[in-house]
């Protein structure tokens, strides 16, 4: 098989020229929008750099000034509490539910539920944190819920109140059952051979048991890869903030990174500042993966196409 | 024989509850979501008076007057969104298949500098992205959200479509080739019509995600002519501030669009979703 693909390979060889041809539109792409950026970000961390467009290299300057900036050390500590928090929800909730639908009898009831819990992502994630921030409001659902119980005490602007900003931009999305993260795990569950599965129950080990011994090391691949996606998640996810308290106020209580970059460039003017950061948080991150691919040796996940 | 009858009462009673819980995640997960079209149909006095059950008379008008609002930016999401993956699975096909099929100098060079820059996530790169388009002269065009949409989207395309054609059996090409067809008519005849599956989960995940886009359009569009729907949801919602009822609808009529696309799709969107996992 492969001795005769090779073999015909060179007879069917069309002429260089076109190979090259088509492939220069989908390069060119790549260059211009996405090549061009990356360099640029890279070179313009380490120059003050203006809207007009005028840099001046100044290199470290950015780095150190981030070094001695509270607002920046501030949003660092609120993104790792928010992280730590999205590694507790975002990872077991999703896991528990994916147990869930896993032992329904019957197929059609797993498909159904597998469905529900997709159905939330035709909302456009913008539209989702407007939701929330409904929510979070002096006339919404929380707020209304704590009169109802009486317990009006409690009622306060979740948003504005610096004790609750952050909890409230952390409890987005409760109770956490993301359709993605279900479906990955789900997929990891059905992928155990069932012959494996029998064997556990011959052996006599109790659901918990089969569940905490089995499933688990079984699906560490998906385990892994939900890690990663949660900490880019995280990182990288401002757009709830942006939506919930514009500016990450009160004060800088729901400031994080990937913010503070963006009101850098936006709104302070200090586009170099601003791609420092980028830079800081995007070292961060593949520092983070690789480190985690040395720990954690599982096969790459490939989906099903 | 009461042990066994008891043993097996208790886990009835375990798979009951199981089920139970289940049911109160879902039910909560979907609780926002079921507020917000129950409220769509109130007016302001049966929103503050009928908060938390469905109130009589319903009002058809605020989905009238929310479908007014904003029928522009669903029309032009729709435009951005439908060319951006037009060219994504246009040139995933073509540099997928070349990269499967043939072998040429520097093949797996110019592969990996594309898969490459899967690595890093756009949001990291939006300053200078948005100082180079404002240098191209880009700013708050279609072009300045479809340019960078097909580029990024690609690459995915490219990955999984080199995948699939790589595992195509080359027997199936000859026939076409002994016909005299060229590599485009090969691709275009006996790749494409095999590839419709890889080609719908790439335009789904596509579609998810330029559908999605929020602070790209946001920095680089200010026009109403261009505006996509989640920026112009901004608008929208200063728009209507405190017409609660209006504001719902408007939040239900964002859903339609993806809403249609998944019951039209329902499996393949599933598939879609988890695909989209090789982003990270």
């Amino acid at each position: 098989m492969q001795r005769a693909v090779r073999r015909r390979r060179k007879a069917d060889q069309p002429p260089l020229a076109l190979i090259y041809g088509l492939l220069l539109a989908p390069a060119a792409f790549l260059v211009t929008f996405n090549y061009i950026p990356a360099f640029s970000a890279l070179y313009h961390a380490f120059t003050e750099w203006d809207i007009g467009g005028e840099s001046t290299w100044v290199g470290l300057a950015n780095f150190r000034a981030l070094t001695g900036d509270p607002v920046f050390h501030k949003s660092i500590v609120n993104v790792a509490k928010l992280g730590i928090f999205a590694f507790a929800t975002h990872l077991t909730v999703p896991f528990v539910v994916a147990e869930m639908i896993f032992h329904l009898k019957s197929e059609r009831w797993r498909y159904f539920c597998r469905v529900a819990v997709v159905l939330p992502m035709i909302v456009p994630g913008v539209v989702t944190f407007m939701l929330w921030s409904y929510i979070y409001s002096d006339a919404g659902i929380l707020t209304e819920l704590l009169v109802r119980l009486h317990l009006h005490d409690w009622v306060r602007g979740w948003l504005s109140d610096p004790k609750t900003a952050l909890w409230a931009v952390a409890f987005v999305g409760f109770p956490f059952a993301g359709g993605f993260n279900v479906l990955i795990y789900y997929a990891g569950l059905t992928n155990i051979p069932g012959s494996v599965l029998e064997a556990a129950e011959l052996d006599g080990l109790s659901a918990p048991g089969r569940i905490l011994r089995m499933h688990i090391p079984l699906i560490l691949q998906q385990v892994k890869l939900l890690v990663v996606m949660t900490m880019i998640g995280v990182v990288n996810g401002f757009e709830s903030i942006y939506i919930l308290t514009m500016d990450g106020g009160p004060g800088y209580e729901t400031t994080v990174p990937g913010l503070y970059m963006y009101l850098n460039g936006f709104s302070y003017q200090r586009m170099g500042l601003a791609c420092a950061i980028g830079l800081l948080m995007l070292l961060f991150l593949l520092a983070f993966t690789l480190s985690l691919n040395r720990f954690i040796r599982t096969e790459d996940y490939e989906p099903e196409v | 024989m009461r042990a066994a009858s008891t043993e097996k009462r208790t886990r009835q009673l375990v798979g009951v509850l199981w089920r139970a819980a289940l049911a109160l995640i879902l039910l909560l997960t979907f609780f926002p979501f079921g507020f917000m079209v129950m409220t769509s149909f109130k007016d302001t006095h049966q929103f503050y008076h009928t908060f938390w059950l469905p109130a009589w008379p319903v009002h058809l008008e605020n989905y009238t007057g929310a479908l007014a609002d904003m029928q522009a930016y669903i029309a032009n999401s729709i435009f951005v969104t439908a060319v951006s993956i037009s060219g994504i699975l246009v040139f995933g096909a073509i540099a997928g298949f070349l990269f499967a099929r043939y072998r040429f100098l520097g093949r797996e060079y110019i592969y990996y500098g594309m898969i490459a820059m899967m690595m890093i996530p756009g949001v990291l790169l939006l300053v200078p992205s948005f100082l180079w388009v404002k240098q191209l002269r880009l700013l708050d065009s279609y072009a300045v959200m479809i340019l960078p949409y097909i580029s990024g989207g690609q690459i995915l395309g490219i990955y999984l479509l080199r995948g699939f054609f790589s595992q195509i059996d080359n027997d199936l090409f000859e026939a076409a080739q002994v016909d005299g067809a060229g590599l485009l008519r090969q691709l275009w005849h006996v790749g494409l019509p095999l590839a419709k599956p890889v080609l719908g989960v790439v335009a789904i995940v596509s579609a998810l995600s330029v559908w999605n886009q929020f602070m790209w359009p946001l920095v680089t569009t200010s026009s109403e002519d261009v505006m996509v729907l989640t920026v112009g949801m901004l608008r929208y919602n200063t728009r209507v501030g405190g017409q609660y009822g209006r504001m719902f609808a408007g939040y239900t009529v964002s859903a339609i669009p993806l809403g249609i696309l998944f019951l039209l799709t329902t499996r393949v969107f599933m598939k879609g979703i988890t695909a989209g996992a090789l982003k990270a």
